[in-house]
């Protein structure tokens, strides 16, 4: 700032409340104009009409959608060094429900899943000078003996399985009666038919406050401009998944929407050593999933709150 | 009608007019509001460049300052009805003119709670999502939605109710009551719902058990109608000692007599509130415990809420005593100033921020506001009280009669 | 790439019994050997040898040291921390099944025990060491002494090492039947079989996963631990703006290498999928 309005102020002029007055409407007018100019310069670099225009994912036509679909495609095009995107809309399969079953006597809390998570969906890996990268996938030291998460340990740093210990991955629920979709206040985050609960990255308005209302902690915001390096990018996205994300929007765990759409398992899944993580359409009788459910010991993380979800915890 | 296409417009350019004449003091007061409110611009556009991420906030805790001042203001912003209902219900003829000064406060504190939600919003820029009809408003079913209803319709209300009766006075006519009774009726109910729905966005979360407790909207309304008083007397003694504007005595005693009660009411609550807690001794007891006590060393809420506490009962004490009546001005003040303080921390930092700590999956990460979210924060209570002063004292000269439609010479 | 680029196809025996397995598309079994389907070796060394009935600890079976050829005739000699069990050299261990054929015995003994204290490790570092069923166990309840090229079944059938999984289940039987339905282990690929058109939904046999002589699994450094995006404990930096607190650990964010462990996976990142690449 360089004008102080203070500079302008009466001191002692005869008459001088109406000219002081005038001077210091000028003053403020000014000042207020330059504080104001890194919002216009930021907006005019990254202002769309288009994209400020842009309607809910279920409100827009085949056309605008493609027309929308072709711009990101551009944008993330020249974003990220050239690499072509895809970004798919593929729809929910037909008879199809998804559940995740995870097994905490396998499990060996090697985080693995989280950092693959990160690669597939491509999370904010931090920016230079703040260390804020986003992994969607929590995993929890637990002491043996209690299923307290308030003595779960987030930070541990030493070669695991430690034997006192199990560990617990957390990730979004895809809660069937879902507390972070009924708190939006623009509904740019529901549950689609085959039961994963999906963020619009275009609508969502950044209130944050289904990341207050979610049990399981599992949404993330970008805080900042998501950075992902050139050469880690996954150009193969979806619309309502992995695609680039910008500031100042939700963001969460979708099963790998763009790899379980065509039937593929979640990243999390193909990479664990273990085998603890299990996939698939709840619907279907024939399905591990439901194998487990119907003969393992099964349990619900927070059941008391109601929330129906899709993720199953089991011992064997 | 014609007569009021030519009146209105010369009645807004009255309000100009008296809004930018007054003392140096005056000027003093309203350049350092402004000095404020260009800090929080300059902050906020450090917010638009960067992201939230200039702020203290992170996914575990996830509102900070923005949402604690927003809970706050909402609070004060209700307390206007708290004169509304004597004075025009009633008929109280002395506590009318307070009522008036409730008002023009509430519409300072609605415009400072909206300002405070869009400054939280990670992207402002489509707020007009929320438009029913053009976005997707998602009503009745998230609570927020109900929010921005009440909102702003409490806003509307408290614009059209003093905004009609200053008309009618710049005209020198007798208002007509059936032009803002029925408003008056609405926004006593309205001014309990905006508060009561606030309490509701918070307690209506299972994931967290520090909010979602019956009780958080009684002391919602117990509390604002403990703060937004005090702040309302305030206002009214710098009424009083600066203009010509008549603020009976039995106003401010009335309102005192709501402070006093409304606070014993809210501490009440707040000693039921720990009890449960700290007596069942439960897993929920935790956030009320970092609150506190502090949790594994984390404790940068304890002094806060201490003060809190200790002010809160002090200034009650002090009320209670015989010889309050009858002593300073000064004296009689510093309870207000106390209560608004606590009830600041209590109801701010003391509710938003426990209730992300532990986070759902029982990690203690503490929360700080940055500089760049102070600022904005004083920025944004620098636009309020500029609102509230530009609308008091265009009320006032009116009230008194320096401006009219057959206008009297200033000074 | 990984797993499939060391077990091809086998001749097509098929798990298309299992209950529960319906209509959806079964998981081909995969052959532990690269390229010679049904080749074990063991009686190129054992065929002539006595066999001797009396228990004992493996070490003192197979405690010479082992040589490997490259392809271009180089020996290497195999050292103890490498993931080469005496599995390997009998064509059962996953990892490295593509080198088997190299392997050549040398003369010169070793002192296993004496080896292992000099570097410091445990049993269980050693796969040179049975540490499966404790005492109750030995070589000849798994391992056929007529036939060395075969297993044996509790029984006394002859069991072929590629049908290994049989042997296992004979005493984990409940893990087993969860490993039949997919619910023990690893399934990768498609969790939609009839979407698999090119066939690349793999569940990995017991071996694929454990070392049968040292089933246990051991420990693994974990994956860099979560940044979280401000640490309000830390003071901001003298060139930040206030808001912008210096994390230390930052340098921690860069590619992280996929650990290579002992026992719990495979050395590279699982391929995703054809589709993808």
């Amino acid at each position: 700032m360089t004008q102080r309005p203070s500079d302008t102020q009466p001191q002692g002029e005869g008459n001088g409340s109406k000219v002081n007055r005038r001077g210091f409407l000028k003053t403020v007018a000014a000042t207020a104009g330059v504080s104001c100019l890194p919002i216009l310069q930021t907006d005019a670099n990254a202002f769309s009409l288009d994209a400020f225009l842009q309607k809910h994912f279920y409100e827009m036509s085949k056309e605008e959608l493609e027309r929308v679909i072709e711009r990101l495609e551009n944008e993330y095009k020249k974003t990220y060094n050239k690499k072509e995107f895809r970004v798919g809309v593929d729809p929910p399969l037909a008879g199809v429900r998804f559940a995740y079953a995870l097994n905490l006597a396998k499990c060996i809390g090697c985080r693995r899943c989280a950092k693959a998570c990160v690669k597939e969906n491509n999370q904010h890996r931090g920016s230079e000078e703040r260390g804020d990268q986003i992994e969607y996938i929590r995993v929890l030291e637990m002491k043996k003996g209690s299923l307290d998460l308030e003595k779960s340990n987030h930070y541990y740093d030493h070669p695991v399985p430690d034997k006192d210990s199990y560990y617990m991955p957390v990730q979004c629920h895809h809660c069937n009666a879902a507390p972070c979709t009924k708190v939006c206040p623009v509904e740019a985050t529901w549950q689609e038919a085959d039961g994963i609960v999906v963020v619009d990255y275009n609508w969502c308005i950044g209130c944050r406050y289904c990341e207050a209302a979610c049990p399981y902690w599992a949404r993330r915001f970008n805080f900042s401009k998501p950075r992902i390096p050139d050469e880690e990018v996954n150009t193969n996205t979806h619309y309502l998944g992995n695609r680039p994300r910008e500031k100042g929007v939700m963001e969460k765990c979708t099963f790998c929407i763009q790899r379980t759409r065509k039937g593929l398992n979640p990243a999390c899944l193909e990479i664990c050593p273990t085998g603890s993580r299990k996939f698939g359409n709840i619907l279907d009788p024939q399905s591990e999933i439901r194998y487990i459910i119907e003969n393992k010991r099964v349990f619900i993380l927070k059941e008391e709150l109601g929330t129906d979800p899709s993720f199953y915890y089991f011992f064997d | 009608m014609s007569e009021h296409l030519r009146s209105y417009p010369r009645f807004i350019a009255d309000a100009i007019k008296s809004m930018l004449s007054g003392s140096p003091l005056y000027y003093g007061w309203i350049v350092l509001l402004s000095l404020g409110i260009l800090g929080g611009i300059w902050g906020y556009s450090q917010q638009m460049t960067y992201g939230l991420a200039v702020t203290g906030m992170t996914d575990q805790v996830s509102w900070g300052m923005y949402i604690a001042n927003f809970t706050f203001l909402v609070g004060v912003a209700a307390a206007a009805v708290m004169m509304v209902i004597p004075g025009y219900l009633y008929h109280m003829k002395s506590v009318k003119g307070g009522a008036l000064i409730g008002e023009l406060v509430a519409i300072g504190a609605i415009l400072m709670c909206l300002l405070f939600v869009i400054a939280d919003l990670g992207r402002p820029d489509r707020m007009w999502h929320l438009l029913p009809g053009i976005g997707r408003f998602h009503f009745p079913i998230s609570m927020l939605s109900w929010d921005v209803l009440v909102l702003n319709g409490y806003l509307l209300l408290n614009l059209h109710i003093p905004g009609y009766s200053l008309y009618q006075r710049y005209l020198g006519r007798p208002p007509q009551s059936k032009y803002y009774m029925p408003f008056v009726y609405i926004s006593v109910a309205w001014a309990v719902s905006i508060h009561t729905v606030t309490a509701f966005l918070y307690t209506g979360l299972a994931g967290r058990p520090f909010w979602n407790a019956a009780i958080l909207a009684p002391r919602f309304i117990a509390s604002a109608f403990t703060a937004g008083p005090a702040f309302i007397i305030l206002v009214l003694e710098i009424v009083r000692a600066k203009t010509r504007f008549r603020v009976a005595d039995e106003t401010i005693s009335f309102l005192r007599m709501v402070v006093l009660v409304c606070g014993l009411v809210n501490l009440f609550l707040l000693g039921s509130e720990v009890f449960t807690e700290f007596y069942a001794d439960s897993a929920h007891v935790v956030s009320a415990r970092y609150l506190f006590f502090g949790l594994e060393g984390y404790n940068t809420l304890v002094p806060w809420i201490w003060a809190s506490v200790i002010m809160n009962v002090s200034a009650i004490l002090m009320m209670l005593s015989r010889k309050f009546e009858k002593s300073s001005l000064a004296i009689q003040n510093t309870p207000l100033v106390m209560l608004i303080v606590a009830i600041w921390i209590e109801k701010g930092m003391g509710l938003i921020i426990p209730g992300f700590i532990p986070t759902p999956l029982g990690e203690i990460f503490e929360y700080l506001p940055s500089l760049i979210e102070v600022l904005v924060c004083v920025g944004i209570w620098c636009f309020g009280l500029l609102v509230m002063t530009l609308l008091i004292k265009f009320a006032t000269d009116v009230e008194t009669g320096v401006i009219g439609a057959q206008p009297q010479e200033n000074g | 790439m990984g797993p499939a680029l060391y077990f091809l196809v086998s001749a097509g025996l098929v798990f298309a019994s299992g209950p529960g397995r319906g209509e959806v598309k079964t998981v081909e079994r995969r052959s532990v050997l690269e390229d010679q389907h049904g080749y074990y070796p063991c009686s190129d060394c054992h065929a002539d040898q006595e066999t001797n009935p009396k228990p004992r600890f493996l070490q003192e079976e197979h405690d010479s040291p082992l040589e490997w050829e490259d392809e271009a005739g180089n020996t290497h000699l195999v050292e103890f921390g490498e993931k080469l069990a005496i599995g390997d050299l009998l064509g059962h261990g996953g990892q490295t099944g593509n080198r088997r054929r190299n392997l050549v015995k040398v003369g010169a003994r070793l002192d296993v025990a004496q080896y292992m204290e000099e570097q410091g490790l445990s049993e269980s570092d050693s796969v040179y060491v049975l540490t499966h069923g404790g005492a109750n166990l030995w070589c000849l309840d798994c391992h056929n002494a007529d036939d060395r090229d075969y297993l044996r079944k509790l029984n006394g059938e002859k069991l072929s090492f590629d049908d290994s999984e049989y042997l296992c289940g004979q005493c984990h039987g409940p893990i087993f039947i969860d490993w039949e339905h997919g619910v023990h282990g690893r399934t990768n690929g498609y969790w939609n079989r009839e979407l698999d058109q090119k066939d690349v939904t793999r569940r990995l046999l017991c071996i694929q996963c454990h070392i049968p002589h040292a089933p246990r699994f051991r420990g693994v450094v974990p994956e860099a631990k979560p940044v979280p995006r401000l640490d309000p404990v830390s003071e901001p930096t003298a060139e930040s703006h206030g808001h912008e607190r210096h994390r230390g650990e930052y340098d921690r964010l860069g590619p992280h290498p996929w650990v290579e462990t002992a026992s719990t996976g495979h050395a590279e990142e699982p391929a995703h999928d054809g589709e993808k690449h």
